[in-house]
């Protein structure tokens, strides 16, 4: 499938495509689940989110206890 | 898809239409032109933009998810620039450093508003997203 059959499928244009290919645009949940149903895949398999480091260290955790 | 061509043809079809009658408004009133003109710019425009239009996208949607969020961001941020412009001319005319006539400063402001609206959403739209 191109990314102008893809494109055209979802209701996007194809540089919508294209910048979600490349992982600068981040899609709604309504266009992640139009594209995985589209490439016939899961959400989880096409969209992949690197571990965000812990906010809270656990040199500060302590002091939010007291 | 149908309705973006639709959409463009309409466009086309009232631009060339207003042409028409600006045309012909302004040959047959003779000395007044005013209303002649209006048509005739308004007419261009329509014409022009439904050319463009289906020239760049052709059957693809004009707007999905992505170009609407870009759009109000970019209009989001131009209406801020805006407001700090307006505000920079109040005090430059207040503190005496600049005045200008009314009639310029809403220019400018116009000017500021708009060119700051397309610089944020080209920037937007080359970045790929807000974020």
């Amino acid at each position: 499938m191109t990314q102008d059959d893809l494109a055209k499928k979802v209701g996007v244009r194809r540089e919508t495509i294209v910048f979600l290919e490349q992982g600068k645009y981040n899609p709604s949940l309504r266009l992640a689940h139009d594209v995985a149903r589209a490439l016939h895949t899961k959400i989880d398999d096409l969209f992949i989110f690197d571990d965000e480091p812990d906010p809270v260290g656990m040199e500060h955790r302590e002091i939010l206890v007291d | 898809m149908k309705g973006t061509k639709q959409r463009n043809l309409y466009r086309i079809i009232i631009g060339a239409l207003m042409l028409i009658s600006g045309l012909v408004s302004i040959i047959m009133t003779g000395g007044e032109v005013v209303i002649g003109t209006i048509l005739l710019t308004a007419g261009l425009v329509f014409l022009i933009t439904g050319i463009s239009r289906h020239r760049r996208y052709g059957d693809d949607p004009e707007s999905d998810e992505r170009s609407k969020k870009i759009g109000a961001y970019g209009l989001s941020y131009a209406w801020l620039t805006g407001l700090f412009f307006m505000f920079g001319l109040f005090w430059l005319d207040y503190l005496g450093v600049l005045r200008l006539s009314v009639q310029n400063a809403l220019v400018a402001s116009i000017l500021v508003l708009a060119l700051s609206a397309a610089i944020f959403q080209a920037y937007l739209f080359r970045k790929g997203d807000i974020e």
